[in-house]
């Protein structure tokens, strides 16, 4: 065997250690990039709904249009379908009770209720948080008084990575034009 | 040595390039997610701003329909079509569709259609708009506030008088016969508000540059002052004296500085001569009024220029009495000739 064979073989061992570590770096990191996408597929699922429904608030009602509200629940009416019906809705998360199925230990029961049909929404969601506010933006309890909702969500990986769950946040603030 | 190395490092350059290309996929991928959920934001505004766009223009023109085709609205982002439906008379339908890379949105809007009017809400059966002004009244006058189309039904009722700020409130309750004045409140019935004449100088001179407007020439007058049907505008800005079996006229008077209202020769013949409308006096009060003549409406004086000196001498038994109805000719009247359009305020909102 040369020298040339040899130093060939060294120089190739040199560079498969690291490409080898390189990969190891990118899986991990691609793992990381895997779940941080999910997670914000699901926050971006979660905003679609509740922008969905809260831009229709009051969509078709007569009187008042937000039935109660607070932190982490609220009930208003609107006619979702364009229909003529006008529905009843609420959002609703419960921070007692948590997601059977979810090895996350911070993650609760988030339920759209439509008309008495629940739908839960396991989308790993941490925080769900509901704030009426008047036209100065000043926030406000009485929900006759409120023309604007801010609804700030939290959603989180399902699976840790080195031991901490990965989070993104998602915050709106809807001034529906049908409770101005 | 040199081949071996050579295939080395090909093939470390392909296992780093497709490891690159994994990464930029990624990347690729959040990018795209930002990039669908500006674009659908984006093209929501376009079917919001569109709405507003086609409001603008139908204040300008309240019969636009595109004949009945989706009107293009062409912004800096893209375009989105608004289709313009009668729901009956008075509400509309605007169903706005925007595009955006894909992104599609649709919002529609059910506008409520109000009539504009070129004259202001008339707040008092008299309104003095200057601070700077004497004021008499002599005879047995009155000035009433209380809706004469209605006189039982005082949800209409009005202040007898209004005036621009206590001082002038003063002005007028050192008169004698103060108590001739009626209207909610008490009597009597003095109200004060921040007043601005400049609202109506504009229509002045708005109604003075039209030639459906009618100037009464000087001297005695023996022609027509509208009807109930069709009420007019009437420009006085010399002496005019209403004689010649005048009783009754209908619309918006407008009494300029220049210009002198003598109503005791029609009166003289009718016994009572009743304008049912609005009677504005600028820069001045030339008024009078021997017998019992009516204005059924409303009347205002002023002048663009607050310090304008205003002598107000209210003589024989002239009436000014406020009449919701009657304040209707002067607005049809200004309306017709200014064509003022509408406004139109969302009733509700689906997106």
């Amino acid at each position: 065997m040369n020298i040339s064979t040899i130093m060939s073989f060294a120089i190739g061992a040199i560079l498969l250690l690291a490409v080898f570590s390189t990969n190891s770096r990118v899986v991990l990191n691609s793992s990381d990039v895997t779940i941080d996408q999910i997670i914000k597929e699901n926050i971006n699922n979660v905003a679609e709904v509740v922008s969905y429904d809260f831009r229709k608030m009051g969509y078709g009602v007569t009187g008042a249009a937000i039935v109660s509200a607070n932190k982490n629940e609220i009930t208003f009416k609107s006619d979702l379908g364009n229909d003529g019906t006008v529905n009843l809705v609420t959002w609703k998360f419960n921070p007692t009770q948590s997601v059977p199925e979810s090895v996350n230990p911070n993650d609760f029961m988030l339920t759209r209720i439509v008309d008495g049909v629940t739908t839960d929404i396991n989308m790993v969601v941490v925080k769900f948080d509901i704030t009426l506010l008047d036209n100065a933006n000043n926030v406000v309890l009485n929900t006759l008084n409120a023309k604007k909702i801010k609804v700030e969500v939290v959603c989180q990986g399902a699976e840790p990575i080195d031991g901490k769950y990965n989070e993104t946040a998602w915050q709106k603030v809807f001034q529906p034009w049908n409770i101005q | 040595m040199g081949r071996s190395l050579l295939i080395i490092c090909t093939g470390m350059i392909i296992v780093f390039g497709l490891l690159e290309m994994n990464i930029q996929k990624k990347q690729l991928q959040t990018i795209q997610r930002s990039a669908f959920y500006a674009n659908e934001l984006q093209a929501r505004n376009l079917a919001n701003a569109a709405i507003d766009i086609t409001i603008a223009k139908l204040e300008a023109d309240p019969a636009f329909r595109n004949n009945s085709s989706p009107w293009q609205v062409t912004l800096d982002k893209g375009i989105a079509s608004v289709l313009i439906e009668d729901v009956n008379t008075d509400t509309l339908k605007l169903t706005s569709q925007a595009s955006l890379d894909g992104q599609n949105t649709k919002v529609i809007a059910w506008l409520k259609q109000y009539q504009k009017s070129s004259i202001p809400d008339i707040m008092a059966a008299f309104g003095i708009y200057n601070n700077n002004f004497s004021y008499t009244g002599n005879g047995t006058y009155a000035i009433n506030g209380y809706d004469n189309d209605n006189p039982d039904d005082s949800t209409n009722a009005l202040p007898g008088m209004i005036v621009p700020d206590e001082t002038s409130r003063d002005v007028v309750l050192a008169d004698k016969n103060k108590d001739n004045i009626y209207g909610t409140g008490g009597t009597p019935s003095i109200d004060v508000n921040d007043l601005d004449f400049t609202t109506y100088t504009d229509l002045i001179n708005e109604l003075a540059d039209n030639p459906l407007t009618k100037f009464i020439p000087s001297g005695n007058y023996k022609g027509t002052l509208g009807s109930e049907k069709n009420p007019g505008v009437f420009f006085i800005d010399s002496y005019v004296k209403l004689a010649g079996g005048l009783s009754e006229g209908y619309g918006i008077m407008i009494v300029r500085s220049s210009g002198d209202l003598d109503l005791s020769g029609a009166l003289d013949i009718n016994g009572n001569f009743i304008f049912h409308g609005l009677v504005i006096f600028e820069d001045g009060w030339k008024f009078g009024g021997a017998g019992t003549p009516l204005i059924d409406g409303a009347v205002l004086v002023g002048s663009d220029n607050p310090d304008h000196y205003i002598d107000i001498n209210i003589t024989g038994t002239v009436d000014i009495n406020y009449n919701s109805k009657s304040v209707g000719y002067a607005r049809l009247a200004a309306d017709r000739i200014l064509k003022p359009g509408a406004v139109f305020k969302i009733m509700k909102v689906y997106e």
